[in-house]
């Protein structure tokens, strides 16, 4: 019996691999399939689907990047109208937050903002956009394409995704991202370690708002109660004073400014660089409101 | 609100709590844990005179290439560390501001070492730079050399004595990642140079030791940069006590992204290395120089290509190193010149005939086309 159990053991983890790569081919086989073929008088020719294994076949050292904020694998293909090729590169993310963590890594200082689209720009023979768990770039063939001319194809390739399968491999966290209404423009980042000097915050997105006149920068981490243990770990080590708890909420003033995190669904989020305790509250306050608001 | 953090189990909730305790009593007694992090708290830095300047630095100090928040900063200064050196071009222009934020209302507290990544002649640069950090004046301009003709270029000594006497500075570095060795030994002879940094690490050997020992008996300071190449974590713990028994050495400059970070290498720089772990380190270090890029600069020199090959190495090294450097890295594959990177590789080989290390230059050349282009 206890023989059984240990051979179960050992190749439980194999077994549950195995089960997951299937899954992740599988799904990228039939979203190959699913994949509408023609959109707005453009063709699609050549696709091929590459898991989250096998993406340095198609994009070498560069897969590192998105593994790191987590991929399920890459739809790639060659959408063409007329004498126009474009190559597409869509990325399936494993949530909301890692499409629009890599959308926000790789965008160029100097970008063309597409206002049409929430997340999207258009550089000169490209057109880059981040929606739902996909972050999707359009590579002009021949040297300066003009970014305008494939908005027709991005729109409907974005239409054509909303239908599909949506993949949350994550613990459920992703369910909501950051809150647009106060957030200042052009104020988001993304941190992928080592957020904010704590090494226990990693996968960050942040951005600045503004409530009731004050700001304030509000994030997301991933990493949950372990992260939350570690913030609060280092909080008190690295000179946060004036440490409170709240509602599971754990803060302090650091350095000048004050701070918290919670966890929320099973995702660390927080509010940081406030300028009074009174100001952090009220910010956390709207955050959780707008939190809730998307359940 | 309480029933959205109702996913605690109880381990987490009594891991949480039991957190929280140790943070709200940091002044009762501590745990066996929190002692040991106590005495890194309290650990007393050492400071040393830069060559003949009037200078005390920390033998830790900190590179701000990568932007960190100026709370990591603020903190380095609350442990002790008083130098730090950063540029207008680091991480798009976000690492001075992030530094201009750190020393706001401390300036009496801070060494500041500014790289001029601009042409020297360029005045207005200096006073839009120091506008942007909120300060009168930098303690030290670092000249950015890497090309050892360059360094006999007179407008590097008329810019140090402009700025002196404008008193815009105060003291004059030259700082080389690339032809080092030669870009030293030509600033040790021209005499104005007050302190030189040097990308140095322990698998590089050459003529270092004669011109460390040189700079000593001219009393120019000398502070290392890049130290932690080509080395693992327990290889660099007794790495940084060695580099600091080397009289001329004042000070290790590096980039510290996180509290923690700091304190580790307050550590480090505190450590005292018994023989066995000397010799320890040497075996280490034998390995480690293997195949190393030593940044001499002779395969940028050989190109029949003009790449700038040692400064593709160095990005496609810092992408392969750790994924915090995939930003750094492509930052600085960016700033090369198109006709310089590495997609203009004929793959001829001469780069890895006259590397004298053996660096295998067209792999780290691929991986940078890959990665990077």
């Amino acid at each position: 019996m206890t023989r059984c159990l240990k051979l179960l053991l050992a190749v439980l983890p194999v077994a549950i691999s195995a089960l997951i790569w299937q899954m992740g081919n599988t799904l990228g086989e039939q979203e190959e399939l699913r994949m509408t073929r023609r959109i707005a008088g453009w063709g699609l020719h050549n696709s091929a689907w590459f898991p989250e294994s096998s993406m340095y076949e198609k994009i070498n050292g560069k897969a590192e990047l998105y593994q790191e904020f987590g991929v399920v694998g890459l739809l790639t293909g060659t959408w063409q109208q007329g004498e126009h090729q474009w190559d597409m590169y869509l990325y399936y993310m494993k949530n909301a937050r890692a499409a629009t963590g890599v959308f926000l890594v790789e965008r160029p200082d100097q970008y063309q903002p597409i206002p049409s689209a929430e997340q999207a720009y258009g550089t000169d023979g490209a057109h880059v956009s981040a929606f739902g768990n996909y972050y999707l770039q359009l590579l002009s063939v021949s040297p300066h394409g003009d970014p305008q001319s494939v908005m027709g194809l991005a729109d409907g390739i974005v239409e054509a995704r909303k239908e599909a399968v949506v993949i949350d491999t994550g613990d459920g966290a992703d369910k909501f991202g950051l809150p647009d209404d106060g957030q200042l423009p052009d104020s988001r980042s993304v941190y992928t370690s080592n957020a904010f000097g704590y090494q226990s915050l990693g996968n960050v997105l942040c951005a600045a708002y503004e409530v009731d006149g004050t700001t304030a920068v509000w994030f997301t981490a991933g990493g949950g109660t372990d992260a939350l243990s570690g913030y609060a770990n280092e909080l008190s080590r690295f000179g946060g004073e004036d440490i409170f708890s709240l509602d599971g909420a754990v803060g302090g003033k650091m350095f000048g400014s004050w701070e918290l995190a919670a966890v929320i669904g099973g995702d660390l989020v927080g509010v940081r660089e406030a300028g009074s305790k009174s100001e952090l509250l009220k910010h956390w306050h709207a955050f959780e409101t707008a939190l809730n608001g998307r359940k | 609100m309480s029933k959205n953090h109702g996913r605690l189990s109880r381990r987490q909730f009594f891991k949480l709590t039991g957190m929280l305790a140790g943070a709200a009593s940091v002044s009762g007694v501590a745990t066996p844990a929190e002692a040991q992090e106590t005495s890194q708290t309290n650990m007393a830095v050492s400071y040393r005179q830069l060559g003949k300047t009037d200078l005390k630095l920390s033998v830790v100090s900190m590179g701000t290439g990568s932007a960190q928040d100026p709370k990591v900063i603020q903190y380095a200064i609350k442990r002790g560390i008083n130098f730090f050196h950063t540029a207008n071009s680091y991480a798009g222009g976000r690492a001075i501001k992030n530094v201009a934020r750190a020393i706001k209302g401390q300036r009496d507290k801070v060494v500041i070492g500014l790289k001029i990544d601009w042409d020297p002649d360029n005045d207005n640069m200096l006073d839009t730079v120091l506008g942007i950090l909120g300060i009168e004046y930098a303690d030290i301009a670092f000249f950015n050399i890497h090309k050892a003709d360059k360094v006999k270029d007179k407008k590097y000594r008329k810019a140090a004595e402009r700025w002196k006497k404008s008193k815009k500075i105060n003291y004059v570095a030259l700082t080389s990642h690339g032809q080092t060795e030669r870009c030293l030994k030509i600033a040790l002879d021209q005499g104005f140079y007050d302190a030189l940094m040097p990308s140095y690490n322990l698998t590089m050997s050459g003529s270092f030791p004669a011109i460390f020992e040189q700079a000593e008996k001219q009393g120019i300071g000398v502070v290392l940069m890049k130290t932690k190449k080509s080395l693992d974590n327990a290889a660099y713990d007794k790495a940084v006590a060695k580099y600091l028994s080397i009289p001329a050495i004042t000070t290790i400059n590096r980039t510290l992204n996180s509290f923690d970070a700091v304190d580790d290498m307050l550590v480090r720089a505190e450590k005292k290395l018994s023989a066995r772990e000397l010799d320890d380190l040497e075996r280490i270090v034998h390995v480690a120089a293997a195949g190393s890029c030593m940044m001499c600069g002779s395969c940028t020199d050989a190109c029949p290509s003009g790449l700038a090959v040692s400064d593709i190495v160095r990005c496609s090294e810092y992408y392969l190193a750790d994924s915090e450097y995939h930003g750094m890295a492509q930052e600085v594959y960016n700033s090369l010149p198109d006709s310089r990177q590495a997609s203009n590789c004929g793959s001829c080989g001469t780069c890895e005939s006259v590397c004298p290390n053996n660096v295998p230059v067209r792999h780290h050349i691929r991986k940078a086309a890959a990665a990077l282009a």
